[in-house]
């Protein structure tokens, strides 16, 4: 049996490399990828508490959290896009003003 | 830009370390149940009746997600390639009725009979200054 503080230090780990990328990448991929390794640390630390405790919540929460974050990547992809054609790059610097 | 990089590693280690530790602690796991919550049958029954205000939530959020992810990665108005074949066909048409058209002024105008272009002068030579004695107006008596 797999202790629960293994599950949570991966969690933690994958948050810390998810805040990593986020802080650094330029990219609008990398940043998406970033901000989903955040997401799916929460889902297995709500998966290994739901576990610890013996109770179905956490699961549910996890099911949730699922499809919350492939919501948010659909919107995510989408803006990239939006923005690729308006600037030809995906470079997170080149857009500097509201508006155009 | 290698500032903000080491400033994002050292905030990165240090959210690590500080969940790790929080993680290792003795006191973050003194509330350990007994319970099943590996039932699908217990699952579902959670999603269905204890939280299924979130999950209808959820759907609407969803429906909303989709259709602004759809509404945001629209085309700018460019020309589309359906729209630029059409346009390419319609041009080909344009062009073979335009070279009908052309065909047949080439007859009237063989014929010396007045064309869209003007009266017939096609048959006009060095030879025959004249033009065509059939033509309207081509030869004085």
């Amino acid at each position: 049996m797999i202790p629960v503080t293994a599950y949570a230090t991966l969690a933690v780990a994958l948050f810390s490399v998810g805040v990593f990328g986020l802080l650094t990448q330029k990219t609008t991929l990398r940043v998406l990828i970033s901000v989903e390794l955040i997401v799916n640390a929460a889902t297995i630390n709500f998966v290994a508490f739901a576990q610890h405790h013996g109770q179905a919540d956490g699961l549910v929460f996890a099911l949730f959290a699922i499809a919350l974050a492939a919501a948010e990547a659909a919107v995510g992809l989408a803006l990239a896009i939006h923005l690729y054609r308006h600037y030809h790059s995906v470079d997170l610097t080149r857009p500097t003003e509201l508006r155009w | 830009m290698k500032a903000w990089n080491l400033f994002s590693l050292f905030l990165a280690l240090v959210i690590l370390a500080t969940l790790v530790l929080a993680v290792q602690s003795p006191e973050a796991w003194q509330n350990e149940g007994a319970g099943d919550a590996e039932d699908f049958a217990t699952l579902a029954d959670g999603i269905f009746s204890k939280h299924v205000l979130a999950l209808e939530v959820l759907g609407v959020l969803l429906t909303a997600a989709m259709i602004g992810a759809m509404v945001i990665a629209r085309p700018l108005g460019l020309p589309t390639d359906r729209e630029l074949h059409y346009a390419t066909r319609i041009d080909d048409e344009l062009l073979e009725t335009v070279q009908q058209v052309s065909d047949v002024s080439d007859d009237l105008e063989y014929q010396g009979a007045p064309t869209p272009f003007g009266v017939g002068a096609g048959t006009a030579s060095a030879e025959d200054p004249a033009g065509d004695p059939a033509a309207p107006g081509g030869e004085e008596e």
